[in-house]
């Protein structure tokens, strides 16, 4: 990387991180966007008691496997049924199908691996489609399991393992209130760098900064791409912070493929830093940059599903939202987040904003090239 | 140009430029019908401080625009160390060094931030970046406040760190545009000791833009004359005012002095006479000769006289001389 690009870009982190300002909009702000409407939409995104049948297949049928299934019986909201009129390979079909969120394999020789002090194991499918229930389900089992241990075997001799096997059912689920707020305002906060990139660069034509580059053995491209790279890196920290904050303090899931989020952040990233160059190329002062900014922004935003979820809006409006990158970057990250799909889910989503971000750059810059002089 | 020393009415100054390294021919810049500059031609010669003078909008900035590479001419060419600023811009911009009139620095950055910043654009880097900031930051003596955001500066600091970002990389064709606008003497003074330092120790040639006459009289060892994108004069400051440089004699006077305007205005070495305010207002082709026919004419009128006083020629006078006008119009 040329040194010279990567000392704009340096210069321009360091100025960005000491203002307060910049520091409340791209971080508190977003964070507390999130605290409140989470708790203000709690009830608003939460789904009824969750209650649901556990097939349960007994290859053992002892003693302690009968008194598990008795445990799990037990259990608030849970059905098992004990004899299902089926094969472990069509049961897996069925959970995979999304009949059953999940179901539990009982393995032989459980209960002759627990009188000889070992570990007995026991096999948990879910539907990764279902990620709530199953992951219910795999508690629950796991809290009866604990429960036998300590009621009816001898102290200290075994113990049990529960396993979580996965299947996909294809089928969708809804967001919680975290996987819409998370998700929806950090994009919102991660496209705010628009109105810095695009301040930044006319800012340095108006304090003459520019003009005295341009003195220098330096060129445009290199101004531009330095201030294109300071942002992005910016931008692209404040997202995977905020995103960090929902891990820690809400527990949101990071899904099975965590990367799948940092692949969607760049995407997002790179669409906010080109549309900030966009605006810059149009606006011909620093305050008209942030009116602009602030006016496209939110409106895409409210558009495109960040501010309000868009399962809500109208077939129509969803179809519309598409048009902005929010659309895209928020459906990236539920694919992750949400379905618990793999990297590949991503890749079209990943696309589609690196594509936003090649038409707003390629149009900023040229602007840019034609109107930032340093006369 | 001689290349002997040169004694300007305030002081000396020694440098003893050499050969031409700005070389400038037939350049023009238009905007449109607009004509900024229209044709200058000149030399500066390695070693020498040259002023540009002229009021605002008189095509100072445009000129020194184009020799910085910032604008391209639209006729005539110009060469820096036999460089051309348009065909080897690149090989130009590490030849020079520009102190824009405007403060071009980054206002949140500590000077020592913005010296590292330009520093690093010139290609400079480790220890030899530190060394040369330091050496910069020694020139303006800002102490403690080079490591203070530059926003918390007084305007003479500011003007002192902008300064300084133009020495970082040792430039040997130094452009200061305007540098002591708005500046306070004790800073001004600091800036005219730095500018002469880097000419004679350094034997940076430096090409200085101001509207302030007794700055460019005190500092330049040549000066060019510049009104409406033409330049219509350039010499020595001392030649300028011998050549064409006129003397006036204020006279403060009791009484109504009105009627001596035409009477001393028809006297030979006068070219005109104001009356304004109680003060007569003589402006001859040489004080000396017209002193006692004025004497004369007012001593045949009974007039008390209050004040008198012989002003020495500037080239301010020179600049009103040539273009009818004052600078700062």
């Amino acid at each position: 990387m040329d040194l010279r690009i990567l000392a704009i870009a340096a210069k321009d982190i360091k100025i960005l991180v000491r203002d307060r300002q910049a520091f409340a909009m791209l971080l508190a702000m977003p964070i507390m966007l999130i605290v409140i409407l989470s708790f203000a939409l709690q009830s608003t995104f939460e789904e009824e008691p969750l209650a649901f049948d556990l097939p349960v297949i007994d290859y053992d049928e002892g003693a302690p496997s009968q008194r598990l299934i008795e445990l799990l019986h037990e259990t608030d909201g849970v059905t098992t049924l004990a004899k299902p009129a089926t094969t472990e390979a069509n049961l897996r079909e069925q959970v995979r199908d999304g009949d059953y969120p999940a179901a539990l394999i009982i393995p032989k020789g459980f209960a002759a691996r627990i009188d000889g002090g070992e570990t007995a194991k026991l096999s948990v499918l879910i539907d990764f489609g279902e990620a709530v229930s199953g992951s219910v389900a795999s508690t629950v089992v796991d809290r009866a399991a604990q429960q036998l241990i300590a009621d009816d075997l001898p102290l200290g001799r075994a113990a049990i393992s529960v396993a979580t096997e996965g299947a996909t059912s294809g089928g969708s689920r809804e967001p919680d209130v975290y996987e819409q707020n998370v998700p929806g305002f950090a994009i919102l906060a991660g496209f705010f760098m628009t109105m810095f990139v695009a301040g930044s660069i006319l800012a340095e034509k108006f304090l003459g900064t520019f003009r005295r580059l341009m003195a220098t053995p330096v060129t445009r491209s290199q101004v531009l791409l330095g201030k294109v790279l300071g942002a992005f890196a910016v931008g692209f920290v404040q997202m995977m912070l905020l995103f960090a904050f929902g891990y820690v303090v809400f527990g949101l899931s990071l899904g099975s493929q965590p990367f799948g989020i940092v692949l969607v952040t760049l995407g997002v990233v790179s669409a906010a830093t080109g549309l900030g160059v966009l605006i810059a190329g149009f606006a011909r002062t620093d305050q008209q940059a942030t009116a602009f900014g602030v006016l496209i922004v939110l409106t895409m935003a409210a558009l495109g599903g960040s501010m309000v979820p868009r399962f809500i809006m109208p077939d129509t409006m969803q179809t519309i939202a598409l048009i902005t990158p929010h659309a895209w970057a928020i459906d990236g990250y539920h694919e992750i987040i949400v379905q618990r799909k793999g990297l590949l889910s991503v890749l079209p989503h990943t696309a589609a904003l690196l594509t936003f971000a090649a038409i707003f750059f390629s149009i900023g810059a040229w602007c840019f090239t034609y109107r930032m002089t340093p006369d | 140009m001689s290349d002997e020393t040169l004694t300007t009415s305030e002081q000396v100054i020694s440098a003893r430029p050499g050969a031409a390294i700005v070389e400038v021919r037939d350049l023009h810049k238009h905007y449109g019908p607009f004509q900024a500059v229209g044709g200058v031609t000149f030399d500066i010669s390695e070693g020498e401080i040259f002023g540009l003078l002229g009021p605002n909008g008189a095509g100072k900035t445009t000129t020194i625009s184009m020799l910085a590479t910032l604008l391209p001419p639209t006729e005539g060419n110009a060469t820096i160390a036999g460089f051309d600023v348009v065909r080897d811009a690149r090989k130009v911009k590490e030849l020079i060094g520009l102190v824009p009139q405007d403060i071009a620095l980054y206002l949140q950055l500590s000077a020592r931030d913005n010296l590292e910043f330009f520093g690093r654009m010139y290609g400079l880097s480790g220890a030899l970046l530190r060394q040369r900031i330091e050496e910069a930051l020694a020139v303006i003596e800002l102490g403690p406040w080079a490591n203070i955001p530059v926003g918390g500066y007084s305007g003479g600091m500011m003007r002192r760190a902008n300064l300084a970002v133009g020495l970082l990389h040792k430039p040997r064709v130094l452009f200061l545009d305007e540098p002591t606008v708005g500046v306070d003497p004790q800073s001004r003074n600091h800036i005219f000791e730095s500018i002469l330092r880097l000419n004679r120790e350094e034997g940076v040639t430096i090409i200085y833009t101001t509207h302030y006459m007794e700055e460019a009289q005190s500092l330049c060892h040549r000066v060019g004359i510049i009104d409406h994108g033409r330049l219509i004069a350039m010499d020595t400051p001392r030649n300028l005012i011998n050549e064409i440089g006129t003397g006036v004699i204020h006279v403060t006077l009791e009484q109504d002095g009105s009627g001596l305007v035409d009477p001393l205005a028809a006297l030979q070495p006068v070219q005109r006479v104001t009356w304004n305010e109680g003060i007569l207002a003589v402006h001859t082709r040489d004080a000396q000769a017209a002193l006692v026919p004025i004497i004369e004419q007012l001593n045949s009128r009974n007039l008390r006289i209050v004040h008198f006083e012989i002003l020495e020629p500037n080239l301010e006078n020179v600049f009103l001389q040539l273009t009818g006008k004052k600078l700062r119009e």
